[in-house]
């Protein structure tokens, strides 16, 4: 068992890291049709560079906002707040998101982004989003498919956490991490890549204890299944791990097939 | 801050090599006295025993046991037919 571990682990795991919307974009044409000239103008809207220390908010709770976040590099949570002081984490997003292209529209109310390690934000205004939005339907509808995205992934994760044991919340976020940080399909799911949360992240995620988590993970690693350690996740037993999330990719890849994608808008 | 581990003793060990931060000892024994209760309810809801030996250990960084946490300090069993009647 020992040794399968580490002949999986040879190649370095390297985390993503972006320079421009690129990813943006792409994230967009997996869902959308855009001609050139469209995307184009995706890559040219103007971003400022905003690093961010990990466990730092950068989107406060209850702040209003004149910008989206393009996550270029990092870990980002959205996190909503109890009295208390606990927070729950609605939502992960990797680098290639664009965290908040809803506040384009609705610049408040929608919980706060906080940077889970040190994270490269790429700032959009939200006046630039809207005049390209304004300018090409296509890629207002892009944007509108986007946001939906992130709405299906957040209904999804309510399932998880309301309706499935621990272990099952755990295998569920691994799946659904292991297609986000992939090609976006059930195929190309990433069997090894650089997830850096920590037990306790993955625990303000699955409505559990840290001390719920470790065992959840200590049962995942014992039946062979799949292991996060410092940061990186190894899976060495999709079926298995699907089996244990019963997890149905269709909130995340049922817009992804070509027929899917014509424009309903836009001309 | 200081950096702790709960180490979880039930029916299987569950070694916490990742640890996490903490305020202070009396913060990091609060969420060992949280997780302890959740998994006594989750062995409750599972139809499954709860065994008051169980416990979760507060160590630091070198592995030194700071506080002991038993299942059996944090549940309270009313039950009228063995009662002090």
């Amino acid at each position: 068992m020992t040794t399968s571990r580490q002949a999986a682990s040879k190649t370095p795991v390297i985390a993503p890291r972006f320079d421009n919307l690129c990813a943006f974009v792409e994230r967009l044409k997996a869902r959308s049709v855009l001609a050139s000239e469209e995307q184009r103008a995706v890559l040219a809207l103007p971003v400022q560079i905003v690093d961010v220390p990990a466990k730092q908010d950068f989107v406060p709770l209850g702040d209003e906002t004149s910008h989206c976040c393009f996550i270029a590099s990092g870990l980002v949570a959205r996190v909503g707040q109890v009295k208390n002081g606990s927070r729950q984490i609605t939502a992960f997003h990797i680098p290639g998101d664009m965290a908040d292209l809803h506040s384009a529209v609705r610049p408040v109310g929608i919980g706060g982004l906080t940077a889970l390690c040190d994270t490269r934000i790429l700032r959009v205004s939200h006046l630039a989003v809207r005049l390209v939005a304004q300018r090409y339907p296509a890629v207002a509808e892009a944007f509108w498919r986007d946001c939906i995205l992130d709405a299906a992934i957040l209904m999804q994760w309510a399932v998880n956490v309301g309706r499935k044991d621990g272990r099952s919340r755990i295998a569920h976020i691994l799946c659904e991490m292991a297609i986000r940080y992939g090609r976006g399909t059930m195929d190309d799911a990433l069997h090894e890549f650089a997830f850096p949360v920590v037990q306790e992240q993955l625990a303000d995620a699955a409505a559990l204890t840290s001390v719920h988590v470790n065992r959840c993970l200590r049962s995942l690693r014992e039946s062979n299944i799949a292991t996060v350690r410092n940061g990186i996740v190894t899976i060495f037993d999709w079926d298995a791990l699907v089996k244990a999330g019963e997890f149905d990719p269709s909130y995340l890849i049922a817009d992804t097939a070509p027929d899917r994608q014509r424009r309903l808008i836009a001309e | 801050m200081p950096h702790y581990h709960l180490h979880l003793y039930n029916s299987a060990e569950t070694h916490d090599a990742e640890g996490r931060d903490f305020p202070d000892l009396a913060a990091a024994k609060e969420e060992a006295i949280r997780s302890s209760r959740d998994l006594m309810a989750e062995h409750v809801k599972a139809g499954e025993a709860v065994d008051l030996d169980h416990r979760i250990d507060v160590a630091d960084d070198s592995g030194k046991v700071l506080a002991s946490i038993g299942f059996r300090e944090l549940i309270t069993i009313k039950d009228s037919r063995v009662g002090l009647g």
